[in-house]
């Protein structure tokens, strides 16, 4: 049998060196909007105060959305992505004046559609007779009309897609994508992709979600997924005995340019992201068996070796880590065996660079999780450390794991693998110099 | 536009394409039916439409719903209707393009590229779900992973064993001409070296049926379903949904001469735009149609006349085909008499989703065959429609480039164009 490494060094990944200019996030989760939001409460945390998790209350639509009449017509989960967009627009100080619509554009990481979105439909499911399970469908095909006009655009899943770009004059190159947990870096992927093609200079790109109906949970418990069904706003960190994903809601958008558009406009770059790698397993969707016994580490593991070293770049040169810490067990030990292996095989000490995640701090933000880590990471390079509410331990440590970040490790690796098998490798450049 | 796009990228064909539609459980069946003017529209029988103001879609046949080869235990609870026909299609496109045998495949450098639609929506079950106060957890879940859109990319991936990623688009009616277009883009910038690709739909079930009458979109000619979707026909009065999936193996030109892979024809051009208008209408002056035709065309590196044939989005509805016709007549001035457009949802009914996907298919054997599609139920040709509409009968042609549009709820527009392969 070939070693990981024999395998790794087979695979043949084109070389790419280019970097994008990230200048501003527009973040939205239980814990409130923007990234401080999530600092305030992993410092209550810390303290051992119980925090917001799963839901975002208190949440003022109204006062983020510059048009409010979308809020009639999409569902919830779209109305959160709206805001976080808008949010992004605000921090990045990206605006209709300031881009070229045709070479402006959107890729979002879209929460899909449910089957929950028909309530528009209840009062005509209401006099509906139910026979065996069986509804009368003629009886429907004479009441559906009491349902609002616009009713099968509420579950359509390019919602954001549609009004964010409208808000924006963005009229360029674009892409909707839906892929759990991996959204908002396959979103992140096609921006990348589209200004390297010369397709856009200006991308907003990123991803929300909304997974806390009954429904949803209830597939997920059946499916051996978790989830861990606490769903009551005020609740402790993550249960490292609990096997499964505890879903939050949430959402989050970057803007991405290209050097010389960021430049030409003044913007203030708050990191370059250097590369995003997309891969598989073959394990199908939603299939905890199948994660458990098939999941291959040599298909991540290559994925991560082939981000670094097409990038001329070193397990030693990276500061921080981010895993996707999903709660379930497969998932979450087949990365850490992935990178600890890695680090080992290339004599580094992988206590010396922190693992961080806001799902231990307020559940799995899903599409949105990809992003956030992003912006998290960027704070952490800010402060030269990490709040220990988002420090994740690495298997086997004697010790806390260091929590101050290298001053001469500038790049930061974020790792997703989806409940639906995809896995995403993201590389940025925190250069603080 | 033009000077900015990457030059140095690699060059895509096609090596496989599989069909399932209600004109034929294969690409060549289906295109003998489009050839032919076959139309398969009749009364919808997945569900009693009888009360419906359109009762009659364009369905394909139960036994093109039976799986072609076993899906994994695991998997089976998410193969909708959709997902069923996308499976079989597939199956199709890797079979021709010798996926299963050929072990020089570099599997960590394949991905699966699908536009999907909204996922099924089961009246019986919601109504029940809704009904109750608390889920059954056996009985009333078993259901939800047919509801599930983004399942159908990685059970393709578990099914060919490949690991270069797995991409769920979803953009509407444009979804699968999107899907392609991002194939097609994977692979010639050196992301992937081998794709299958393309779209999988079905929205006839109560639920979407209802919502795409409430929104007015769909045709209410039940006195003649035969004659109720005629592209740009001056009577048209909405679309007639149908369902189906188009899949096909994309590759990078070097690799598949290296494998002895037979080339179906090569994918040249991309255009992708978004309208930034409003969610279900096209800019009255065809904005973000005109760009996203003028951007494939310049990828392409080929100046308008030298298009044959376009397979026009072409739903049959006023809006789009009005508009679409003006954005045409913008982007391809002086082609009248050198390119032809036909839309063949007169033949295929609208997939949705998979539109974009089925309608490349159709280009590509346009292309490859020499042969233009005919313009079917077009009685009286609405004058604000001012393109060269394809003959009503399939028409020989001399020529080397086909485009498909395709234009979706939410703004987003397509165009890919396929060059015809000559060895």
């Amino acid at each position: 049998m070939r070693s990981e490494h024999e395998i790794i060094n087979e695979t043949k990944f084109p070389k790419s060196r280019c970097t994008y200019a990230v200048t501003g996030f527009g973040i939205l989760t239980p814990c409130g909007l923007g990234l401080d939001s999530i600092l305030n409460a992993a410092a209550d945390f810390d303290k051992g105060n119980g925090i917001e998790r799963h839901k975002i209350l208190n949440f003022n639509a109204g006062t983020l959305l510059s048009d409010r009449k979308v809020m009639k017509v999409v569902a919830h989960r779209d109305v959160l992505g709206l805001a976080a967009f808008e949010t992004c627009l605000k921090n990045s100080g990206i605006n209709k004046e300031n881009i070229v619509p045709e070479r402006t554009g959107m890729f979002v990481g879209a929460a899909p559609s449910s089957i929950l979105d028909n309530v528009n439909y209840n009062e005509a499911v209401d006099t509906l007779d139910i026979e065996n399970g069986i509804v009368d469908e003629e009886r429907f095909g004479e009441v559906f009309a009491s349902a609002a006009p616009t009713t099968l655009l509420n579950g359509l899943p390019n919602n954001v897609l549609c009004y964010g770009s409208k808000t924006i004059d963005a009229r360029g190159p674009n892409s909707n994508y839906t892929a759990m947990e991996t959204s908002s870096h396959l979103a992140v992927y096609g921006a990348v992709r589209s200004i390297k093609r010369g397709r856009n200079d200006c991308v907003i790109a990123g991803g929300y979600s909304s997974h806390l109906d009954q429904v949803f949970l209830g597939f997920l418990e059946r499916r051996g997924l978790g989830p861990r069904m606490v769903q009551n706003s005020q609740a402790p960190g993550e249960d490292r005995d609990f096997n499964g994903t505890d879903p939050a809601e949430g959402s989050a958008f970057m803007a991405i340019e290209s050097p010389e558009h960021a430049k030409k406009r003044g913007a203030n770059v708050l990191c370059q992201l250097v590369d995003v790698q997309i891969g598989n397993n073959v394990c199908g969707p939603f299939d905890s068996e199948a994660i458990e016994k098939n999941t291959s580490i040599e298909v991540l593991s290559a994925l991560i070796v082939s981000t670094l070293t097409r990038n001329n770049l070193s397990f030693d040169q990276l500061g921080l880590i981010s895993l996707s810490s999903s709660g379930i067990e497969s998932i979450d030990r087949l990365e850490q065996r992935a990178i600890v292996s890695l680090a080992l095989g290339s004599k580094v000490d992988i206590s010396e660079i922190p693992n961080i995640s806001i799902s231990r701090l307020m559940g799995n933000l899903m599409e949105a999780s990809g992003i956030v880590e992003i912006a998290l990471m960027h704070h952490c390079y800010q402060k030269g450390s990490v709040p220990v509410a988002c420090l994740i331990p690495w298997p086997n440590s004697s010790s806390v794991d260091r929590q101050t970040i290298k001053s001469d490790r500038r790049y930061g690796l974020i790792v997703r693998t989806s409940m639906s098998g995809e896995h995403s490798c993201v590389l940025v450049d925190f250069n603080r110099g | 536009m033009k000077n900015h796009l990457l030059t140095d990228r690699r060059r895509v064909v096609i090596t496989g394409v599989g069909a399932v539609t209600p004109i034929g459980n294969s690409m060549a069946e289906t295109w003998n039916g489009i050839i032919e003017s076959r139309k398969n529209v009749r009364p919808i029988s997945i569900f009693d439409a009888s009360k419906f103001s359109c009762n009659f879609a364009y369905q394909v046949e139960d036994y093109q719903l039976e799986l072609r080869q076993n899906v994994p235990t695991g998997q089976l609870p998410f193969m909708n209707r959709a997902a069923r026909l996308g499976w079989n299609a597939a199956d199709e496109a890797l079979v021709q393009a010798n996926i299963f045998k050929d072990s020089s495949i570099n599997l960590s450098r394949m991905a699966t590229c699908i536009g999907v639609g909204m996922g099924a929506a089961d009246l019986n079950w919601y109504a029940k779900i809704y009904r109750q106060d608390k889920l059954d957890q056996d009985g009333d879940l078993q259901y939800y992973p047919k509801h599930f859109p983004s399942t159908l990319a990685p059970i393709l991936s578990a099914k060919i064993g490949c690991t270069g990623g797995n991409f769920t688009v979803h953009t509407a009616c444009a979804s699968s001409g999107q899907a392609i277009g991002e194939a097609f883009e994977m692979i010639a910038c050196g992301d992937a070296d081998i794709i299958l690709t393309g779209g999988a739909d079905s929205m006839i079930n109560a639920f979407q049926v209802a919502g795409f009458c409430l929104l007015g979109a769909l045709s209410s000619r039940k006195s003649d379903p035969e004659t109720a979707s005629r592209p740009f026909d001056r009577d048209r009065e909405g679309f007639v949904l149908g369902e189906g999936a188009c899949m096909f193996i994309f590759e990078e030109y070097e690799h598949a001469v290296r494998r002895g892979a037979k080339i179906l024809g090569e994918v040249c051009g991309y255009g992708v735009t978004e309208s930034a208008y409003r969610i279900t209408d096209l800019h009255p002056e065809g904005r973000g149609t005109i760009e996203a035709m003028q951007m494939a065309l310049d990828d392409a590196g080929i100046e308008s006349h030298q298009v044959g044939y376009i397979n026009a989005h072409g739903t049959s509805t006023q809006l789009n085909d009005r508009i679409e016709s003006l954005a045409i007549s913008k982007v391809f001035p002086s082609s009248k008499g050198k390119t032809l457009v036909s839309s063949t949802k007169s033949m295929t009914g609208h997939l949705i989703s998979a539109a974009g996907a089925l309608e490349f298919g159709i280009a590509l054997m346009s292309v490859k065959n020499q042969v233009v599609p005919p313009s079917v139920n077009l009685f009286n040709i609405d004058p604000n429609c001012n393109i060269e509409l394809a003959p009503s009968t399939a028409t020989d042609l001399t020529f080397d480039y086909a485009m498909s549009n395709s234009i979706g709820f939410g703004g987003s527009n397509t165009s890919v164009i396929v060059r015809r392969y000559i060895p």
